[in-house]
């Protein structure tokens, strides 16, 4: 159940300005979702206020700690950080959940890579692909294709 | 198309607490989202890296890590801003060895790290959404512990072997000079894990896991008629390599467009009485220096130089007799190879030619762009396909010492704006052949000024993902955020 009175907003809540403008931010408060209680909202965060007792969305720093401590939790055995949520798979994987939604875990194919390789006259080509094989090949190839994309001072310049 | 001076610029937004991203408008009055990087590195490297550094571009950090962190930081916030989401959208990232010789490097990749689908009412259905997208329409985390974009980034950049003397600058001013601007990158390659991508390939057709992408509902084939969503493996793979003939079709877009992009897009246009068949437009890729292409247009007797064995024409060097005998109040058609394009430029301009037409000695459409700089050209120059320079030269077989009856006209079509079709969708990259991993999640590159989300990340992008500098934030309207 949405509350909008359990939200917890940052000090200095006001708006940021326009453009240019030095602005006071205000943090966007983390939200329930509405008519759920905490048992039957499964796929949402809850913290035990420590005042109250009673389950609330986390804070801000109380979801940083929690995701913190959860790569902690998964311990030596497990996946290193850089590898949660994506880069171990060599598939997607795909989940049915019991709501009927659909869950694919993505893999490096579906990642961009910035590439950056230097002409013989010194100047350089930036550019993007998608995929580990993708950015390898950009990487390998002096003249490859996606490098004659370019204007301005990145351009490929013969 | 050389970077015309642009006097938009646009500050970040206001500092936010380390660690934590912000939330403010940007043009937006109601735009909040909070995006929050998780430093993943081990304690002394990466963001944890204890090396003292001075502070730069207004990025106070004093040691490498927290600039490193701090610029990260600064591109959330710019996302934050300009984003709406009730979701903590988590950046899980870290700097790594990336691949990297002395002469080239992976510089990061980010990316979604799940999509989900039929998650929520009213959305469209069987179709794959990123997570930080599906976790703002579905108002909740669909899958609470795992980040919603994963980012690594070459901690090993600038270092002998990699890129050597090429560093990432991390201030926040984006006075980057010779270095690699780390915010502009963040802020691209965030673009893609926040939604600026379709799954379905471009090379094989295919839908991930039977399912199209949102970005399938929005992109239209020129030549079919036909939207992405409808199409047959064979008709996408057809499409991915239709250049400049894959529109976005979103309202938002299309729109703002107007409002973003200049009006006039290059073209070169040949008649005359030798033309033949060769009568009509062409595509072509603009110089970074020379005077753009403009609304009054240079016309003259196309007249190719010729000053290699096997008959084409460098220009390398300053033009013989003969060449500048054909070139002179001309204009010259050369091949690329050897020099810089800019150096032939200055050759056939010092012979006296008033434009300059270069034929790619590659295979490939839709053509690139020309870099380099030289302050002292003055005739505006032009790239063409190598297909279209073969067809060209034909013509030129019956020509006289000083005069082809192959007419060139460089100039604009001032009715469609650079880097939207005739009836003003932004364009699609869609080069042939296919650029796996830059063709179509990207816009075309003859957009004009640069955008963020262009294959090639320009020098001269400004910090913004919003309009006026920047369509990037439109698409996102139209894909739901």
């Amino acid at each position: 159940m949405s509350n909008k009175s359990d939200r917890e907003l940052s000090s200095g809540a006001a708006r940021a300005c326009r453009l240019g403008a030095a602005a006071a931010m205000s943090l966007a408060a983390l939200a329930m979702s509405t008519g759920a209680s905490a048992q039957e909202a499964s796929g949402m965060r809850v913290v035990k206020d420590p005042v109250t007792g009673l389950l609330r969305a986390p804070t801000n720093e109380e979801l940083k700690a929690q995701l913190q401590q959860e790569a902690k939790a998964r311990g030596a055995g497990a996946a290193s950080p850089s590898q949660v949520g994506i880069v171990s798979r060599t598939t997607p994987t795909l989940v049915r959940r019991a709501d009927g939604s659909r869950k694919l875990e993505l893999t490096e194919d579906s990642m961009t890579y910035s590439v950056m390789t230097r002409n013989p006259d010194g100047t350089l080509n930036m550019n993007c692909v998608t995929g580990e094989d993708s950015a390898e090949r950009a990487l390998k190839a002096r003249n490859f294709a996606a490098s004659r994309t370019v204007k301005g001072g990145s351009d490929e310049q013969q | 198309m050389n970077s015309n001076e642009l006097s938009r610029f646009r500050s970040g937004v206001a500092a936010a607490v380390l660690g934590l991203g912000l939330a403010g408008a940007m043009g937006q009055a109601e735009a909040a989202a909070t995006l929050v990087i998780t430093n993943a590195n081990a304690a002394g490297v990466g963001f944890n890296d204890p090396t003292p550094v001075a502070p730069v571009g207004g990025n106070a950090g004093t040691t490498l890590g927290q600039q490193r962190l701090i610029a990260f930081q600064h591109a959330a916030n710019i996302w934050g801003a300009t984003l709406t989401s009730n979701v903590v959208i988590n950046v899980q990232a870290q700097f790594v060895p990336l691949s990297c010789t002395s002469g080239g490097a992976v510089l990061g990749s980010a990316g979604a790290t799940e999509v989900f689908s039929d998650f929520a009412p009213g959305i469209k259905p069987a179709t794959w959404y990123s997570f930080a997208l599906a976790n703002k329409l579905a108002g909740a985390d669909l899958d609470p512990g795992v980040p919603q974009i994963n980012a690594r980034f070459n901690v090993n950049l600038g270092q002998p072997g990699c890129l050597d003397g090429t560093f990432f600058y991390l201030g926040l001013d984006n006075n980057h000079g010779n270095n690699v601007d780390l915010v502009t990158v963040l802020l691209h390659e965030f673009g893609h894990g926040l939604g600026f991508q379709t799954f379905t390939s471009g090379s094989t057709g295919a839908t991930l896991a039977g399912q199209p992408s949102v970005w399938d509902h929005f992109m239209r084939d020129n030549t079919s008629g036909k939207l992405w969503v409808n199409m047959t493996d064979a008709e996408r793979v057809a499409s991915a390599i239709n250049a400049r003939n894959l529109a976005w079709t979103g309202a938002n877009v299309s729109t703002s467009l107007p409002g973003v992009l200049s009006l006039g897009t290059p073209r070169l246009s040949i008649s005359g009485p030798a033309a033949g068949p060769a009568v009509g437009d062409y595509l072509v890729g603009a110089a970074s220096f020379g005077p753009p292409l403009g609304s009054t247009p240079v016309v003259g007797q196309l007249m190719p130089v010729v000053d290699a064995l096997d008959g084409s024409g460098l220009a390398c060097t300053p033009l013989s007799a003969k060449n500048a005998l054909a070139v002179k109040g001309n204009v010259a058609l050369v091949d690329r190879g050897v020099c810089g394009f800019a150096v032939k430029a200055a050759n056939v301009q010092a012979a006296g030619a008033i434009g300059m037409i270069v034929a790619d000695n590659v295979a490939g459409s839709p053509p690139p762009g020309m870099g380099g700089t030289d302050p002292s050209i003055v005739i505006p120059s032009v790239r063409i396909t190598q297909a279209d320079g073969t067809k060209l030269k034909q013509r030129l077989k019956t020509r006289s010492r000083t005069s082809s009856g192959v007419i060139a006209n460089l100039g604009v079509n001032g009715s469609q704006y650079a880097g939207a079709d005739a009836f003003g969708r932004a364009l699609l990259y869609t080069p042939n052949p296919i650029q796996p991993g830059s063709s179509v999640s990207h816009w075309d590159t003859i957009a004009f000024p640069n955008q963020l989300m262009e294959p090639a990340i320009n020098g001269d992008l400004l910090h913004s993902v919003v309009k006026p500098a920047d369509l990037t934030f439109e698409l996102f309207k139209d894909i739901g955020w």
